[in-house]
């Protein structure tokens, strides 16, 4: 392995991702290495002394300082895994975006370059650009060290956090190759089921992952099922944990055998991901045979819900965009994510009884169209920029921004409305809920999907990005966060006078609202937002398709 | 009644912008620019096209024929001047302008995740055209570019040359009057190259206006009546290739040598003997 030619590469990757989104020549200048690195100084500096400041001060409080020293405790035993899950979060979101028709041409495909050369480069490039997050983790932790009289631990914390981000790097590279293996297993192979079986052990291999490696659901299930970290010997990726608090434990020979297991497991991962990388070098660009019969045009059911000819064709594409491109799966992937992570903390504790009792199930309620609304609302964000560089088809066609903007909403629509409502009835068969919770679920839901929707949409269109090289985000930074900032806020508004009519009375005994006027409320609100995210949803596509991207 | 037929067909030709007793014009671009920044794309381009008639844009990378394309098509706002297309103002009624055209651009993206027959599908669907037509004019196109058998593959596995097949199936489908065609024939085999340049030829006979780029000089050439030469967003010639031979004194040059004096690309024999060395 060449040591210089593993560094001009990394260095060339870490240029790749930092310009692949860039605006504009001035904005470029800033997106070079050197710039991280003095990011991640100054990032160190202040948290150090913002860290050091607040220890300080705590350790003058009596009162204080027991609840400080043991949270600085905990942060120092916990940070190799918090290192570890933020890299392969990272990593899963926007590595395996990369469309794999860009991953196909890859230049370092076609120049001489070894396996283990171009795994170690790609390793220290991802690290390199999320190294922020390392720096913000050993900035806090050394003043917690010196506050507890450790300094020696925060070493060993520095190197085990270090190894523990460069594992995370390499085991998203071992995904890579995985999900390479997936594809070309794929390759020239028929029927639509496959494209669904692709999508479906698509999202479970990132809901799987990302639930793995949450340090916060590893140790919940250990405390539930074993009794804590002490006993969690057979997890590798918590080894780095266990090296520190059996070295602040004073247990000198554990800690030096977790800590060799800690490097080991680094190295043969890193092999594997070697070995992978060699056998799986180039993704197959994937050609499915999704039909054997003859080109019959039928007409569309969606003509009998009333769209028209133009509407349900961008239905139609839109529909068959979500389920065969892998770029879209970590959007169905994330809301899952998220529902089951607020879901299983609740859940753990009980593991082994059945959960029961109304408050569970009104979580779980809550927590799926939390999903729904989330799925919504990104879904319908990416909608417009998902066209990518091929938005000249709709751009050079008899397309009218109203048709555009309504077949787009519709088609995420056309999933969520029918998933709430089957969520629903679900969730108030297991919880046992009355008629009027369930209407409330019912409607809320609805509202909330569609909401979100046309809020989503409004956003897209205003701030799409169609740049698809080398990572595909379909909607610009500043779009996402404000998207997010309404979409949330919006979300809180339409299920208020439910929340009014559910809790209040519970909580200051007040009646404001009745069920009807929450349902009416809801309903008018619902309404205005959404007339008001559509309208400005086709001024954006109408300018779009004006002046088309170039 | 006689005179109700000719008012009728006059007023009628008047708002399509018709001149009668001329040749119908399929394309009027007057005065045209734009820029990117701080970049000239497009100068001051005035250019006129006949109903019917095949017109190469010729010109180096960066010359603007891209851009001009285009902003025919309405996918680009001109920074100034008016387009017109058989008669109408392209800022004025871009969808009909848009159902008149078919375009294919120069390095054609597609919905990779599309099957090629489910991709003309849609293209065919967002024209309006019946389920009958569709089907009729999908098969006849597949079958005469050889793509019967793949048709139900999704298009991320087919060759370049596969997606420029479809790509202009796609554009010619709904039966355009003017086709806007940015290298049409890179990276197609011989014989499919073959089919479009006779297609094209057989649609100039029946009014079909085509407007097409390319830098092989001698498909240029042989297939259009008239020639624009563009450099640096200026119209540096334009006629037939006997008339730009007059215009640059060299009677009897190959368009190349024509294209290569006009632009001032001059003798590249230093150039290849110093690369060869």
């Amino acid at each position: 392995m060449r040591s210089r030619v593993v560094i001009r590469l990394a260095s060339v990757l870490a240029i790749s991702q930092l310009r692949s989104t860039a605006r504009g020549a001035s904005f470029s200048r800033l997106r070079r290495p050197m710039v991280i690195v003095a990011v991640d100084l100054v990032i160190f500096a202040v948290t150090l002394g913002l860290v050091h400041f607040s220890f300080n001060l705590a350790s003058n409080i009596p009162d204080i300082w027991p609840l400080a020293s043991g949270f600085a405790k905990d942060t120092l035993q916990s940070l190799p895994a918090l290192m570890l899950s933020f890299t392969i979060l990272a990593g899963l979101l926007f590595e395996l975006s990369q469309s794999s028709q860009f991953a196909s041409s890859d230049i370092v495909n076609f120049l001489p370059i070894s396996s283990s050369e171009y795994v170690s480069a790609s390793v220290l490039s991802t690290s390199f650009i999320y190294s922020v997050i390392l720096s913000i983790g050993l900035a806090a932790t050394l003043p917690m060290a010196l506050a507890l009289g450790t300094p020696s631990i925060w070493i060993l914390v520095a190197g085990l956090s270090v190894s523990s981000f460069l594992l995370g790097s390499i085991i998203i590279e071992i995904l890579r190759a995985a999900v390479n293996r997936v594809s070309s297993a794929f390759y020239r192979k028929s029927g639509r089921a496959t494209l669904i079986v692709r999508l479906v052990i698509t999202v479970l291999v990132l809901v799987f992952v990302q639930i793995a490696f949450n340090p916060n659901f590893l140790f919940a299930f250990m405390r539930t099922f074993i009794g804590g970290l002490d006993v969690s010997w057979f997890i590798p990726i918590l080894w780095p944990s266990l090296t520190i608090i059996n070295a602040l434990r004073g247990l000198e020979i554990y800690a030096f055998l977790y800590g060799v297991g800690s490097v080991s497991l680094l190295l043969v991962m890193l092999w594997v991901s070697v070995r992978l990388r060699a056998a799986y070098w180039v993704p197959v660009n994937v050609s499915v045979k999704v039909s054997s019969s003859v080109y019959a045009p039928g007409r569309s059911s969606l003509g009998r819900l009333g769209f028209g000819v133009v509407g349900s064709a961008i239905i139609r594409k839109d529909l068959r965009s979500m389920v065969r491109r892998r770029e879209m799966a970590r959007f169905l992937a994330i809301p899952i994510v998220m529902a089951i992570a607020m879901i299983l903390p609740f859940a753990l504790p009980s593991f082994g009884e059945t959960p029961s009792g109304p408050s569970f199930y009104e979580l779980a309620a809550v927590a799926l169209f939390m999903g729904m609304g989330i799925f919504s609302l990104l879904t319908s964000m990416i909608s417009i920029g998902q066209e990518g560089s091929a938005i000249w088809n709709i751009c050079s066609s008899p397309v009218d921004p109203k048709t555009l903007v309504r077949a787009k909403a519709a088609t995420i629509l056309l999933i969520s409305v029918p998933a709430s409502v089957a969520m629903t009835v679900l969730i108030s068969l297991f919880g046992g809920f009355g008629v009027n919770a369930f209407f409330a679920a019912l409607i809320g839901g609805i509202c909330l999907v569609t909401e979100e929707s046309f809020v989503g949409l409004a956003v897209g269109a205003a701030f799409p990005d169609f740049s698809e090289i080398p990572r595909s985000r379909f909607v610009t930074v500043s779009g996402s966060f404000l998207g997010m900032i309404l979409g949330t806020i919006i979300g809180l508004v339409t299920i208020s006078p439910f929340a009014i009519y559910r809790f209040l009375p519970e909580i200051l005994g007040l009646t404001i609202l009745n069920l009807p006027t929450a349902f009416a409320a809801t309903l008018a609100l619902t309404a205005i937002l959404t007339y008001i995210s559509y309208q400005f949803a086709v001024s954006q596509a109408s300018k779009l398709l004006r002046e088309a991207p170039t | 009644m006689g005179v109700q037929i000719t008012l009728y067909i006059s007023s009628a030709a008047s708002m399509l912008g018709l001149r009668l007793g001329m040749t119908l014009l399929a394309l009027e671009m007057h005065s045209v620019k734009k820029n990117f920044g701080t970049i000239r794309a497009v100068n001051d381009l005035a250019l006129t096209v006949g109903q019917g008639t095949v017109h190469g844009l010729l010109g180096p990378n960066g010359s603007g024929k891209s851009t001009t394309m285009k902003m025919i098509l309405g996918l680009l706002r001109p920074d100034a001047g008016n387009i017109k297309v058989y008669g109408m103002d392209v800022a004025s009624d871009p969808l009909k302008i848009k159902s008149m055209i078919g375009y294919i651009p120069e390095s054609p993206r597609l919905y990779e995740f599309l099957t090629g027959v489910e991709y003309l599908d849609f293209v065919a669907d967002v024209h309006s055209l019946s389920p009958e037509l569709k089907k009729e004019r999908i098969t006849e196109f597949l079958n005469a570019l050889e793509l019967e058998g793949r048709e139900n593959e999704m298009i991320s596995g087919y060759s370049q040359g596969m997606k420029q097949k479809i790509t202009i199936i796609g554009a010619l489908l709904h039966r355009p009057k003017l086709l806007i065609m940015d290298e049409p024939l890179a990276g197609l085999d011989p014989r499919s190259a073959r089919i479009v340049k006779d297609l094209i030829q057989k649609l100039s006979a029946e009014a079909v206006t085509t407007i097409f780029s390319t830098h092989v000089l001698e498909i240029a050439e042989a297939m259009c009546d008239r020639i624009t030469i563009l450099y640096q967003g200026n119209v540096l010639a334009e006629g037939t290739v006997p008339e730009l031979r007059e215009k640059a004194e060299m009677p009897g040059s190959s368009l190349e040598d024509l294209f290569l004096k006009l632009t001032g690309s001059g003798d590249v024999r230093p150039i290849v003997e110093a690369l060869a060395k």
